[in-house]
């Protein structure tokens, strides 16, 4: 389980001890990560130009990412924020990209694991 | 009362599930997902709550914002708020601080260490508030007992003064009536920004001034009691019922245990002073006087001419006033006679009404 999850960027190893190594803990909250929906409020957010939801969506997934020891995501959505924060909006179609590339990403390799091991 | 409810209070559902799943074993857990809500559970279930864990950034009403006011509620008080964020700007912290938290928590955290550390603190707030339990009904106890005390010191207070006016009066209510004169022209003291005096004050002084005559028991029937006037040196030795009232109340030890002590003791020496210096014993002058002998002094001068002594019928009220008022009976304080001049009618109408009728059916 260890190696699959650092493969789609989830340092499983911190996870765990900010769980106080309840696997069963962790697993279930990376099972509801799938349904989380702050990523399609964030693209609303984003096509609507809409920064203040976009700032509010952006930091939600923020703290999800970093409670889930999604490293790369949890960089990409702070440094968006810090950005967001300053007014600073050359930066967001850039961040947009990485962001929706980086959870993609992550989604599709827990559906995987998570299919798999239901089989 | 069953103290055992924790409330999580965040606007991410991870944040919270998170949290709960760590305290749902030992406690009870209310959610709320944005400030507004939390108030809300706060003041429903302040009683049972043992901890708040509040996240700072969310919507209608941030972290801060429920802390103020928690604050302006008092509900700070007897419920640790623990803060937990993701900033890590000094600013925010320190805010978070001022406002009251006991710790706060930054984000992502470990669960083990913050569960210790919040558990930690409602083990503190629990003994806190058990200790302030305890130390609030030993108060109420103490309190009781004091009054008790009190009673039961006004209960011998008044048993000695009335068996020893008993002698050479009427009956026992000019003992009452002197309690009532002195709280009165006190009160009236205090009424027009005079004298500050507490409720309490007032009370004891009113009681001390029952003890003015003890001394009498000391004097002879055959003075005491003489209806026509004293020779010059019967008078002396009538004098010294104030000194000698003094000697009998130094040897009351739980007298002089109370409150009361001293203004008996005042009272029962100096309540024959006179503002011009020509009173007994010690012949104290103006304001050397306490303004509570003073006092006892005309309240116990209107009530001896409106009653019926052995030495002389009773008084008119208005013949009374004059004699008074003129310095017949000596000179008082002009201030004093003022507000007496204030009260006195009433004081004719709720003590002295039957007496009055009594004399002139004689």
């Amino acid at each position: 389980m260890r190696e699959e999850m650092l493969k789609i960027g989830i340092d499983y190893d911190d996870l765990l001890s900010r769980l106080a190594n309840h696997e069963q803990l962790a697993l279930k909250l990376l099972k509801k990560f799938l349904n989380d929906e702050t990523i399609n409020t964030i693209k609303q957010a984003y096509l609507n130009q809409d920064y203040d939801l976009l700032l509010k969506s952006v930091h939600t997934l923020k703290g999800v990412s970093g409670n889930l020891a999604m490293k790369s995501l949890f960089c990409i959505t702070k440094n968006w924020v810090d950005d967001l924060r300053k007014e600073n909006h050359a930066t967001t179609d850039e961040f947009y990209q990485q962001c929706l590339k980086e959870y993609d990403f992550i989604y599709n390799g827990l559906k995987t694991i998570f299919d798999e091991g239901s089989q | 009362m069953n103290k055992n409810i924790i409330l999580v209070v965040d606007d991410i559902e991870l944040n919270r599930d998170i949290l709960c799943n760590s305290f749902e074993d030992k406690y009870e857990i209310k959610e709320a997902s944005n400030g507004v809500e939390a108030i809300e559970i706060i003041e429903a279930y302040k009683d049972r709550l043992l901890a708040v864990l509040l996240d700072i950034v969310m919507p209608e009403m941030d972290g801060f914002e429920v802390m103020k006011e928690m604050n302006k509620r008092q509900l700070m008080k007897y419920i640790p708020v623990f803060l937990i964020t993701s900033e890590t700007d000094p600013s925010y912290l320190q805010k978070g601080f001022d406002l009251g938290a006991v710790d706060v928590i930054t984000k992502p955290f470990a669960i083990s260490f913050i569960k210790r550390r919040i558990e930690n603190i409602i083990e503190l707030y629990k003994h806190r508030y058990s200790l302030q339990q305890i130390v609030n009904q030993q108060i109420q106890r103490i309190q009781y007992q004091e009054r008790e005390l009190y009673d039961a010191t006004r209960s011998i207070i008044d048993t000695l003064s009335t068996a020893i006016e008993f002698r050479d009066c009427e009956s026992g209510d000019h003992v009452n009536r002197i309690r009532k004169i002195t709280r009165a022209l006190l009160n009236e003291l205090v009424r027009n920004n005079e004298y500050q005096f507490t409720p309490r004050q007032i009370e004891l002084i009113g009681d001390a001034a029952v003890m003015h005559d003890v001394g009498k028991i000391a004097i002879s029937d055959q003075i005491l009691n003489k209806p026509g006037r004293l020779t010059k040196e019967e008078f002396e030795i009538m004098k010294t019922h104030t000194i000698r009232g003094c000697e009998l109340l130094e040897n009351i030890e739980q007298l002089k245990k109370s409150d009361l002590y001293e203004y008996c003791y005042d009272i029962c020496r100096h309540h024959h002073e006179r503002y011009d210096g020509n009173g007994y014993p010690d012949g104290l002058k103006g304001d050397e006087i306490s303004i509570w002998a003073q006092i006892v002094s005309i309240a116990d001068v209107y009530d001896a001419l409106i009653s019926i002594r052995i030495y002389k019928p009773a008084f008119q009220y208005e013949e009374a006033m004059k004699m008074i008022n003129d310095g017949e009976c000596g000179v008082f304080n002009p201030l004093l006679l003022k507000y007496f001049n204030q009260v006195a009618y009433d004081l004719y109408q709720n003590y002295y009404q039957n007496i009055g009728t009594k004399n002139e059916k004689e």
